[in-house]
């Protein structure tokens, strides 16, 4: 868990959020000269979907546009309050049926680490989440060489307020073979039509995918897709692991909504410190 | 010892850059680069260039970064602490807070917030590794010894009231351009943070200015700490200078995360 209480955490993203919110959404309709509601995509002077901004308006899971409300869509739970939603919301991501199916020779450690999961998972020992566990970033800057993704590291996403540059210069990945396997691994960007899609080698094998126990190899290869709609990005991530997998893990998109405060900026995270492993009496997992 | 240990190898290293490096002259462009459409110097690039490997008798590759007193990595730890405290460019604090800084300085051990893994802050952390500069802000990426990034808007914007600030180890930062100079302002701190080793705390009122510049190759940083609450008069801190990153593939290695596993095996109070 992180800073003492992942409560802590998530009222600190709700509070930065929520402050966040409410400018967006009236501006993207706002901004919209031409009486649709679906703002157009604005595109870079070399043509190309343009990607810069905070997209930090909204973080929900699955393909469609959340409830404005933000308990409702941030922090579901039984009664739409704040009482139960660690609880509900690990339920309710268990009862997704999109999961990654082991190779049966794994099945049974897949459910040893997940039964362990407040120690083994790593995000619980304060490390990165890693590639793709940590999920779309909350800004992006886009130049012609290159794209970097800002993420600040709210509840499940691990330690530290953590950067990623992704090249976009045609370079080929190095060799498997001469990367130390990292958590966010070596992500190199191409354009596909208008979709950009970031491929991904060279990882460690302690990070996870997910909850569950959902480990990997460092032979994983994830490739990401991220499409600017409007004011709308949404990410996918697809991880490959014939190590492991039975057959590659489509994760769920993920929809985020651009902040249209010119002048947003990230809320610096709290440092993450491990302070209630001790103190957990069951060995349920949020 | 563990990843600390490059952690701190790293840390000390970073910190004595500017001063130590004499390294060999990398390819240069005569010129700052400017970007196209204004006149303002471009600080873009991989500014890692500083760190020149030098060979031992061994074979062994190290960085000048790591002085010991015979060359090796036997004793650099020790010695290069021992080298940064000789520095008599030290912050000077207010009388009644000099037991204050000697008793933190003598636990450091237990009370230097960088050594339980939190994040070593502005201006602690030093210059950038990469530089990304766009028309409304400068993205500084670090590459260990804590891997994080800074986003210095340069878009005109003033300071929040620093009464609406949460103090923050990284604090809001407001670039702008004094001639060919980046001077980065930035307030709204915790008290959390050192300034360096020897129990240089400060107060949520620093305010911190860093001054950025380009010339050919060479990127000079350095900062100054103002805290009257806490110092007699503002810490002009040494000047440190990096090199352009020549390779335009150049990559930033990803640090190891921080795992805290030393402190209870250590049997002195000894900080390094």
């Amino acid at each position: 868990m992180f800073f003492g209480s992942m409560a802590a955490a998530m009222i600190g993203v709700a509070m930065m959020s929520v402050a966040m919110m409410t400018v967006p959404l009236l501006n993207a309709q706002q901004s919209d000269a031409k009486g649709s509601v679906k703002s157009a995509t604005p595109r870079t002077a070399d043509g190309h979907p343009d990607l810069n901004g905070l997209w930090n308006a909204t973080t929900v899971a699955g393909p469609h546009i959340p409830s404005d409300d933000f308990t409702v869509t941030n922090l579901p739970s039984r009664d739409g309050s704040l009482v139960n939603y660690e609880r509900d919301g690990a339920l309710i991501r268990r009862a997704d049926p999109n999961r990654p199916l082991y190779k049966p020779e794994f099945w049974e450690k897949v459910q040893q680490l997940d039964q362990n999961g407040n120690e083994a998972d790593p995000s619980y020992g304060c490390m990165p989440a890693g590639v793709p566990r940590m999920g779309p970033p909350d800004k992006i800057v886009q130049t012609a060489k290159e794209i970097l993704f800002l993420y600040v590291a709210p509840a499940a996403r691990g330690w530290g307020d953590l950067y990623r540059v992704i090249p976009m210069d045609g370079r080929a990945h190095t060799p498997l073979q001469d990367l130390d396997g990292t958590w966010k691994g070596e992500s190199l960007g191409q354009w596909d039509g208008d979709t950009l899609v970031i491929d991904t080698i060279g990882f460690n094998d302690s990070s996870w995918l997910d909850y569950g126990g959902y480990f990997h190899s460092e032979n994983m290869h994830v490739i990401e897709r991220v499409r600017r709609e409007g004011d709308a990005l949404t990410w996918q991530a697809t991880v490959e692991d014939p190590d492991v997998l039975m057959k590659p893990w489509v994760m769920n998109p993920r929809v985020q909504r651009r902040n249209a405060d010119p002048k947003a900026w990230l809320l610096e995270t709290l440092p993450c410190v491990e302070r209630d492993l001790s103190h957990l009496v069951t060995k349920e997992h949020h | 010892m563990t990843h600390r240990f490059f952690a701190r190898l790293f840390l000390r290293g970073s910190i004595a850059a500017g001063i130590v490096f004499a390294g060999p002259a990398l390819a240069q462009t005569s010129a700052n680069a400017r970007p196209n459409s204004n006149s303002t110097p471009n600080l873009s690039g991989v500014w890692n260039g500083a760190v020149p490997a030098r060979v031992l008798a061994s074979g062994e590759k190290v960085g000048l970064l790591l002085q010991a007193r015979e060359g090796t990595l036997v004793n650099f730890e020790r010695d290069n602490a021992i080298i940064r405290r000789m520095d008599p460019n030290k912050p000077i604090y207010r009388p009644e807070l000099w037991e204050k800084v000697q008793k933190l300085d003598q636990d450091g051990n237990n009370e230097d917030p960088s050594y339980a893994c939190m994040p070593l802050g502005v201006p602690r952390m030093g210059p950038p590794t990469k530089i990304v500069q766009t028309r409304e802000e400068l993205i500084f990426l670090y590459a260990g010894p804590q891997d994080t990034y800074r986003v210095v808007f340069i878009d005109g914007r003033g300071h929040t009231p620093l009464k609406d600030l949460d103090g923050t180890w990284r604090g809001e930062s407001i670039g702008h351009w004094e001639g060919d100079t980046m001077v980065v302002d930035t307030i709204g701190f915790n008290d959390t943070s050192w300034l360096d080793i020897g129990g240089y705390f400060h107060s949520e009122n620093m305010r911190v200015i860093e001054r950025l510049h380009r010339t050919g190759n060479t990127l000079t940083w350095q900062a100054t700490v103002e805290d009257p609450d806490v110092l007699v008069k503002p810490w002009v801190m040494n000047e440190r200078e990096l090199r352009l990153n020549p390779d335009a593939k150049a990559a930033l290695e990803e640090t190891l995360p921080c795992s805290e596993r030393d402190l209870s095996h250590l049997v002195t109070k000894e900080h390094h």
